[in-house]
């Protein structure tokens, strides 16, 4: 009934439900709760292998005499890393305890993770006398729950420390990190790739020594901190009116973006020429300067905003000024782009949601600063 | 994963019982016992078997025609008159979303898998394809995926956006249904079932080949396989991505294609035709393959230029990844984009035309039967040309900004479609039917099921080109009386015309279910060999043995069964082709040297608790996350019970062979 | 021979009549219909007219490849069919036939892609442009809105706004500037161009001219939703001249209807009931502050079409349900070009003798739209059934009027001319 494998998890599922019941019903606080809370999951995670190693009869691998009949002791025991890992864990669990949680819990996992697998080794390397089946079962029981883990792992170990580089390195600096990381990448690959007869252990090796040398930049960066990046204020109708203090308009357009990605299909190309006059050109006559805009409305108009100017400007469109539900009047609404260095170029997406006649206020489009330009916008 | 193993260290122990034909399982250690049943319903819930679920495939595909045509006649009834009300608005446009979608997603490929999955591995001479329980978990995926789609209807309301699915129209603003809902994870499930099974077919072509069978010695069949497997698996991830963008728009919050906050709605076309127009050769590739295995056959002559034929089928696999735009001429994509992918559609119209040459130059100087296979293939070569030369109409692009979304779109695409892909598939039953089930299928009724088809199609799809051209646009749920024109032949006369005709091709289709009845009752088998026919799934027994060969055929030529029944010989100076040894004289020779030892892969139930699973998920996504979170465990439960358990059941669940010459896996064929 | 082998030669000797597989694409080319309103074959302007100079030859071309491969098939299963000769020779193909077989149709492409390429920039040529008309889609009808500035010969003041039927000037380049307000859509006006979708927040051009007066006929082509079957659209070119008398007409004042008037009497209904959302200029509270719609707050596309000058046009309701009678309109469609505009610019005031009587107005239509349009047209305007879309409509909602409020509003939207 019950096979060689399901019996090592089906007591290992009783110790912990039996270890849940003391640990629950004796600690308190914090700790109880985490406790508590792991211990659940290693007894639901006993019984699932549990219930899968008796449902597939240990992976199906022969067992036609009961694993008691043979001579269990005949063999010596093999090697095994657990117990090195098992004390690393140990001494790391000293040093978290005096120093930083975050060892602390790392340790706890490690130990975990090392008595699972001593316990798994110690049991299949004297399951029956055969040494090539308690191999398979060894690997049977395992595999499935190392390599889904070891993976993870793997990745994590990649990704955080990157993610830690990218962000403590300032801007330009991620850039080339990444750079620099992918052709490291690429090149190792290739030269492992040129020598299919590199010996295993050097591969590993080499992977190895790469990912301890990536978590140990994760580690430096993450003890580093990240750098300062900025958080950006809103655009409100008083920057675009012109309004705003000149450290609010600093702040909104310092590194604001300076790229165009939708380039066609724009309602209109707005420029503030060389000699400081802002024009329209629409798409369809391309030749026309226009200082009127027919827009309608409720729909996104889209605008390229090209300055050939020498001063850094902004776009701006008074939107109306419309009564508030209350009866008072309300205040002049508008939207604009973040200024744009000579030179460059942005989109401004604006929306108007009602005819002309319904604001108080005209509807145009214009660059603070530069005096006396303006574009109407008719909306009917 | 090997799936046949010779285990040289554990000799099978021979018993002295040689009578049980049964396969029991050893004593069981664990509670379950690994399914091993040979027969009754187990046997095909659990089985990995490829020519199984080949069957299946086919089974659940040809079902799936018979909704999505359902829906077909009722949007023919639909239009058959001016502001006709056979439909609402709103379930007409359901209809014609899941006609698509169904005919699609649920026949076509499924069917073009279903050929692939039994007949793949037999053109090779492989015993299985290369990953069985994957190939499990494929068709019940599919069939979940199916089902799932289609039990919108009961829950809300199908998808009513179209197949493209355009955005803004499918986000929920638009289409507060949880029709799309279904429509996007159906296609996502549906997706991963194809895409598990493209990488399992190439894996299985590439590594697997018996001794011989190098990649110019395959089957036009399998070449087209091949291809196709290779589009499905770029073209899927695309489709995959669009399809998570729409559901993490539609169900939780994203903005991907929302113009209000910045999005370009043509991104949504973009990704959709770069999977959709790759999907058009996923469909036709396929039938492509079925007719180069037939005309060959009933012309008794090897197919003309086989390496024009492969290549040109890959050169449109390479091609139809940069064309399409060709979808999107009227999108306002700007003056350049439209001239460059116009000029390159019109590219992917030389290997088609290459293929249509080499079609008819094979009928050239052959010594023509006509039998129903034969006639459907013929027909695939006239209908597809006419589908082919009006596609190169819409590759001009000024021409097509006329003709796009009009009906003369949808008269062209149902010829490459029906005329091209549809009665392919059809020549694949008549061709195939004895291997696969022993028995004919019945000529007579079969050539009136072509006729019926032919006629049926030309009367459909040959007007909506008319239709098209005088201005009557797609998916409009009524057409106004305004619009008919003058004269007899009157748009009203041609919608007529395409109605009729679609009930045409559904009495056709009626017929072939009757051949399969009537079929299946006779009792009469089919011989070895009804067709003289040249490939490798010939030399085997027909339905196939489980392990389909008992010993591994060695290659030595293209049409490698052709060739060992006829050799040339000289008389009066003339070489003469003669035939030497008959089907039978092959196959006994091949049993002669049967295997010894056959391992299978075994039955498992994991695929399809697998399976069963992601549907459970994607209802958790539509209407309670506590569903997800079910279907989560239980995915979790199958992947772990799939990884423990080893691919090949051991030899104790087996009883041993009964004599030195029969195989354990013979007695569970026959048993 | 085995015994299957005869059964199936005695099969193919019964089917010999293959020169049928032919037929039926022939047959179907025979017969069209004439005067199809949206035939893609009759170019009335320069544009349509590029489209089809180009068209026409791949269709004789693709014709002839047709019918040469379905020829050659027909001759193939004639002369080769299994008369009992010997088996054939296992030839496996001939390359230099291949290759020669693949150059041909490349030879024919190229061919043909050399004016395909041409015409796709043709068609957007922009520098001649004398009249800009902005296109705006929304389910389930066209907005048109002309900007002021040149329109050809004519100086647009101030803007106008309509729908349903674009006017424009015949034997001038008129750029349609197209977007839409909600989901994508399609403009089309076959005989005279393509078509091009309406994208949210992109904005595309489309070149229209027209040869001589007359009325075209379209339909919305890119899937749009519920009543996408039911956004029509028509465009009508105008002599000069008349295009200014209707440009003149679409600007002119508000005309009050008179004191005591059923008319009187619908403007307050129309202010109570209609005002939310459809604009009508000019139109003014009894304070003299203007009546001024707020379709945004109600509708999700946020507009309705203005009804400022409904009568003017031949159809309502994305030009779907004609106000002209099934007599007028046939009139008007077969009018000669010559006297067309004439008759349209009186609109559903065609053949009245004083300009009072209607005899061309088909009131049961509007009738009916006004007890509840949704029977009419499928929109999505259920007022129960709104949470999708934060309870904005998609369409006209079922205003639940009385027979006395339909009357007085017809009496008053019969002044909208």
């Amino acid at each position: 009934m019950f096979t060689t494998g399901s019996k090592l998890f089906i007591g290992a599922t009783v110790v912990s439900l039996v270890s849940t019941i003391v640990v629950g019903a004796t600690t308190g606080g914090a700790i109880g709760m985490s406790a508590t809370i792991g211990l659940i999951t290693a007894t639901v995670v006993f019984a699932l292998v549990a219930g899968l190693n008796v449902a597939n009869r240990d992976g199906n691998v022969t067992v036609d005499t009961p694993a008691e009949s043979t001579g269990a002791a005949d063999r010596g025991p093999g090697q095994s890393m657990w117990p090195m890992i098992m004390a690393v864990g140990l001494a790391g669990l000293v040093v978290g305890a005096v120093s930083k949680p975050v060892v602390f819990k790392a340790a706890v996992v490690v130990i975990l993770a090392a008595g699972l697998e001593w316990l798994v080794q110690s049991y299949t390397s004297r399951a029956t006398a055969d040494a090539a089946y308690n191999k398979k079962l060894h690997q049977r029981l395992l595999h499935p729950l190392e390599f889904p883990v070891l993976g993870t792992v793997v990745i994590a170990a990649v990704v955080y420390p990157l993610s830690r580089l990218f962000l403590a390195a300032p801007k330009e600096g991620s850039l080339i990190a990444a750079i620099v990381v992918s052709v490291l990448i690429f090149v190792t690959i290739t030269l492992i790739a040129r020598r299919p007869g590199l010996g295993k252990g050097t591969v590993a090796g080499i992977g190895a020594v790469s990912l301890l040398a990536l978590v140990g930049i994760g580690v430096a960066s993450a003890v580093g901190g990240q750098r300062h990046i900025e958080v950006h204020p809103e655009i409100t109708a008083a920057v675009c009116l012109g309004e705003a203090s000149e450290a609010e308009l600093e702040e909104i357009d310092h590194l604001a973006s300076q790229q165009v990605s939708l380039g066609s299909a724009v309602a209109a190309t707005v420029k503030i020429t060389s000699d400081d006059r802002l024009v329209a050109f629409i798409n369809g006559a391309p030749a026309v300067e226009y200082h009127e805009l027919t827009v309608a409305r409720a729909s996104n108009v889209n605008v390229l905003f090209r300055n050939e100017s020498s001063e850094p400007r902004r776009l701006t469109a008074r939107l109306g000024t419309f009564a508030a539900a209350d009866g008072t009047a309300g205040s002049e609404n508008a939207d604009c782009t973040t200024a744009v260095d000579p030179g460059k170029e942005l989109i401004f997406t604006f929306r108007v949601s009602k005819p002309a006649l319904a604001s108080s206020t005209p509807y145009s489009l214009f660059a603070p600063g530069l005096e006396g330009q303006e574009i109407k916008l008719l909306v009917p | 994963m090997a799936i046949i193993e010779r285990p040289s260290a554990a000799p099978a122990v021979v018993t002295d019982d040689a009578a049980p034909a049964v396969v029991t399982p050893s004593a069981a250690l664990g509670i379950f016992h690994r399914p091993v049943a040979s027969t009754g319903w187990k046997s095909w819930l659990f089985t990995v078997d490829h020519k199984k679920l080949g069957i299946m495939y086919g089974v659940v595909a040809m079902f799936f025609f018979l909704v999505g045509g359902v829906e077909a006649l009722l949007i023919r009834l639909q239009l058959a008159a001016p502001d006709n009300t056979v439909l609402s608005a709103g379930l007409y446009n359901e209809m014609f979303t899941m006609h698509a979608t169904t005919m699609v997603f649920l026949f076509v490929m499924p069917m073009a898998a279903a050929f692939a999955n039994y007949f793949l591995p037999l053109q090779i001479g492989a015993r299985d394809v290369a990953f069985p329980r994957i190939n499990a978990f494929g068709f019940w995926l599919f069939l979940f995926g199916g089902i799932f789609l289609n039990t919108s209807w009961f829950l809300g309301g199908a998808a009513d956006g179209g197949w493209f699915m355009y955005s803004p129209n499918s986000s929920a603003l638009f289409s507060p249904t949880n029709g799309v809902d279904f429509w996007v994870m159906g296609l996502q499930l549906t997706g991963i079932a194809s895409l598990v099974g493209s990488i399992n077919l190439i894996v299985t072509v590439l590594n697997m080949r018996a001794p011989g069978m190098t990649l110019m010695r395959m089957p036009v069949f399998t070449w087209m396989v091949l291809v196709v497997q290779f589009l499905l698996l770029f073209a899927l991830p695309v489709i995959t991505v669009a399809l998570f963008l729409l559901s993490f728009q539609r169900n939780f919050g994203a903005t991907f294609f929302d113009v209000n906050q910045g999005a370009d709605p043509l991104l949504w076309q973009h990704l959709f035709w770069i999977f959709g127009h790759p999907e058009v050769y996923i469909i036709i590739l396929p039938s492509f393959g079925i007719i180069s295995e037939v005309l060959p056959t009933f012309a008794r002559k090897p197919l003309f230029g086989y390496k024009f034929v492969v290549f040109s089928g890959a050169a449109i696999g390479f091609v139809g990844w940069g064309v399409w735009a060709h979808h999107m001429f009227a999108s306002g994509l700007g003056p350049v984009s439209v001239a460059v992918f116009s000029v390159a559609t019109m590219l992917i119209a030389i290997p088609t035309g290459v293929k249509i040459c080499n079609w008819t130059l094979t009928l050239w100087g052959g010594k023509l039967q006509f039998t129903t296979a034969m006639m459907f293939a013929i027909g695939v070569i006239v209908l597809f040309t006419i589908g082919g030369v009006t596609g190169v109409t819409h590759a001009v692009a000024p021409s097509d900004t006329q003709q796009t979304d009009t009906y003369h779109i949808v008269g062209h695409f149902h010829y490459v479609i029906v005329g091209g892909a549809v009665m392919g598939l059809f020549a694949g039953f008549y061709f195939w039917w004895p291997k696969m089930f022993g028995k004919l299928l019945n000529e007579r009724l079969g050539l009136w099921n072509f006729w019926l088809m032919f006629f049926g199609i030309n009367m459909t799809f040959g007007p909506m080109h008319i239709l098209g051209l005088q201005g009557q646009p797609r998916r409009m749920a009524v057409w106004p009386d305004k619009l008919t024109g003058d004269g007899f032949f009157d748009l009203a006369f041609w919608n007529k015309i395409a109605t009729l005709g679609s009930f045409t091709i559904a009495v056709g289709v009626l017929l072939f279910m009757i051949n399969v009845f009537v079929t299946a009752r006779k009792a009469e088998k089919a011989p070895l060999d009804p067709w003289d026919a040249r490939t490798l799934e010939w030399i085997t027994a027909s339905p196939p043995k489980e392990h389909n060969f008992d010993s591994i055929p060695t290659i030595h030529a293209l049409d490698e069964f052709f060739h060992r029944k006829y050799e040339e010989v000289e008389v009066d100076g003339q070489h003469k082709l003669v035939r030497v040894r008959t089907a039978e004289e092959v196959l006994a020779a091949e049993e002669a040297k049967a295997d010894a030892h056959i391992h299978l892969p075994s039955p498992s139930y994991w695929p399809i608790v697998l399976a069963f699973s992601l549907p459970i998920m994607a209802y958790g996504v539509i209407f309670n996350l506590m569903l997800l979170v079910a279907g989560s465990a239980l995915l979790l439960l199958a992947m772990y019970g799939w990884a423990l358990e080893p691919s090949v059941a051991d030899d104790s669940d087996y009883d041993p062979p009964a004599d030195g010459g029969s195989t354990s896996k013979e007695l569970a064929t026959h048993g | 021979m085995d015994r299957s082998e005869s059964n199936v030669r005695t099969l193919g000797r019964k089917t010999k009549q293959y020169a049928w597989l032919a037929a039926g694409a022939a047959a179907l080319l025979a017969g069209c219909a004439k005067d199809a309103p949206q035939d893609t074959f009759r170019p009335a302007g320069p544009n349509a007219r590029d489209i089809d100079t180009v068209a026409r030859p791949v269709f004789w071309t693709a014709l002839v490849v047709a019918v040469i491969v379905v020829v050659a098939v027909g001759y193939a299963m004639w002369k080769y069919r299994d008369r009992g000769q010997d088996i054939p020779e296992q030839t496996h193909g001939n390359p230099k036939l291949e290759i020669a077989l693949t150059i041909l149709p490349a030879i024919i492409l190229a061919a043909i892609s050399v004016p395909t390429v041409a015409t796709v920039f043709k068609l957007d040529k922009k520098d001649d442009t004398a009249c800009i008309i902005n296109v705006t889609g929304q389910q389930w009808w066209w907005e048109y809105d002309y900007p002021t500035g040149k329109c050809g010969d004519v100086e647009i003041t101030e803007p106008i706004v309509t729908s349903g039927e674009l006017v424009l000037p015949i034997d001038t380049p008129v750029l349609l500037r197209i977007t839409s307000r909600d989901v994508i859509h399609s403009y089309w006006i076959p005989r005279l161009n393509g078509k091009r979708d309406a994208v949210p927040g992109r904005l595309h051009t489309l070149r229209m001219q027209a040869d001589e007066p007359g009325i075209y006929m379209g339909q919305c082509t890119e899937f749009c939703g519920l009543s996408h079957s039911r956004m029509r659209e028509a465009a009508i070119s105008l002599t000069m001249a008349d295009f200014q008398t209707w440009v003149d007409n679409q600007t002119a004042e508000y005309s009050a209807p008179e004191a005591g008037s059923l008319a009187a009497i619908g403007e307050s209904t129309y202010i109570a009931q209609c005002s939310k959302c459809h604009q009508v200029n000019g139109l003014a509270n009894a304070d003299g502050t203007p009546v001024l719609a707020d379709p945004d707050q109600y509708v999700v596309s946020g507009v309705a079409p203005n009804l400022s000058k409904l009568m003017t046009r031949t159809a309502f309701a994305g030009w779907t349900f004609d106000l002209l009678t099934e007599e007028c309109r046939d009139e008007l469609w077969r009018a000669p070009s010559a006297e067309f505009g004439a008759l349209y610019l009186q609109g559903v005031y065609m053949h009245s003798p004083d300009g009072v009587a209607t005899p061309c107005f088909d009131e049961a239509r509007l009738r009916e739209w006004l007890r509840d349009p949704t029977a009419m047209k499928p929109m999505f305007a259920d007022p129960t059934n709104l949470e999708s879309t934060g309870g904005k409509y998609r369409g006209m909602p079922n205003l639940n009027l009385n027979e006395d409020q339909i009357d007085e509003l017809i009496a008053y939207l019969l002044d909208r001319k």
